[in-house]
């Protein structure tokens, strides 16, 4: 059970880090510019997940 | 550099081949074009993804087209076609269930079985992107020379 669920909050992880990094590459000429631009992407998207996350839990007392 | 890069792009009259390859291997479009390190990015990102989703037991199951079948699935369907975007690794998936390869040893009751499925849509979804991306970089908006030598790039 607690490796199920490590397993699907480290994929959101890797996954969220794929998506913004493949849009990275594809915009940017620089690594500079390419890390930059996956760190702001990720951890907006961490946070709208996280949010969504406490509101889901805040909705299921 | 970028009129280097224009140049290249007119020794192929027709984007198709290209898309075709980008489609069928992630990050080939890139390498076709001298852009070695953005496709073997594109490649390792992409196929790697797609890797990890075979080792969770996932594969790529064909959806059922019938609308008037009771096994019609709207996600299955768009799943399906979302799989389909990693090309060849895709194919083998199809190939080795409908040729019982044996290679690929899927476990559809396996628990993680849709995360694998997210893997594999994630990586095929994701190769979409870098065909158009192809496409607009030596072939559409992006290879015209007006906006190649304006400033570019705000997220």
């Amino acid at each position: 059970m607690t490796l199920n669920g490590l397993l699907h909050i480290g994929s959101c992880l890797y996954l969220g880090l794929v998506v913004t990094l493949v849009l990275g590459i594809l915009e940017f000429d620089q690594w500079k510019g390419i890390w930059r631009s996956t760190a702001r992407r990720w951890l907006k998207l961490m946070g709208a997940l996280v949010l969504i996350g406490l509101v889901a839990q805040l909705l299921s007392f | 550099m970028r009129l280097l890069m224009i140049q290249k792009a007119r020794k192929f009259p027709s984007a198709f081949p290209l898309l075709v390859g980008s489609w069928f291997v992630p990050g080939l479009g890139f390498i076709a074009r001298r852009d070695y390190w953005r496709g073997a990015a594109v490649f390792i990102l992409l196929n790697g993804t797609f890797l990890l989703g075979l080792l969770l037991h996932g594969t790529v199951l064909p959806a059922e087209f019938n609308y008037f079948s009771p096994s019609f699935n709207v996600v299955n369907l768009l799943t399906f076609i979302g799989q389909m975007g990693n090309g060849a690794a895709s194919l083998f998936c199809l190939a080795s269930a409908k040729w019982k390869l044996g290679i690929i040893r899927p476990v559809e009751t396996d628990p993680w079985f849709d995360l694998a499925a997210l893997y594999l849509l994630v990586s095929g979804c994701m190769n979409y992107f870098c065909v158009c991306n192809v496409y607009d970089r030596y072939f559409g908006r992006q290879s015209e020379p007006s906006e190649a030598a304006g400033g570019r790039k705000q997220c």
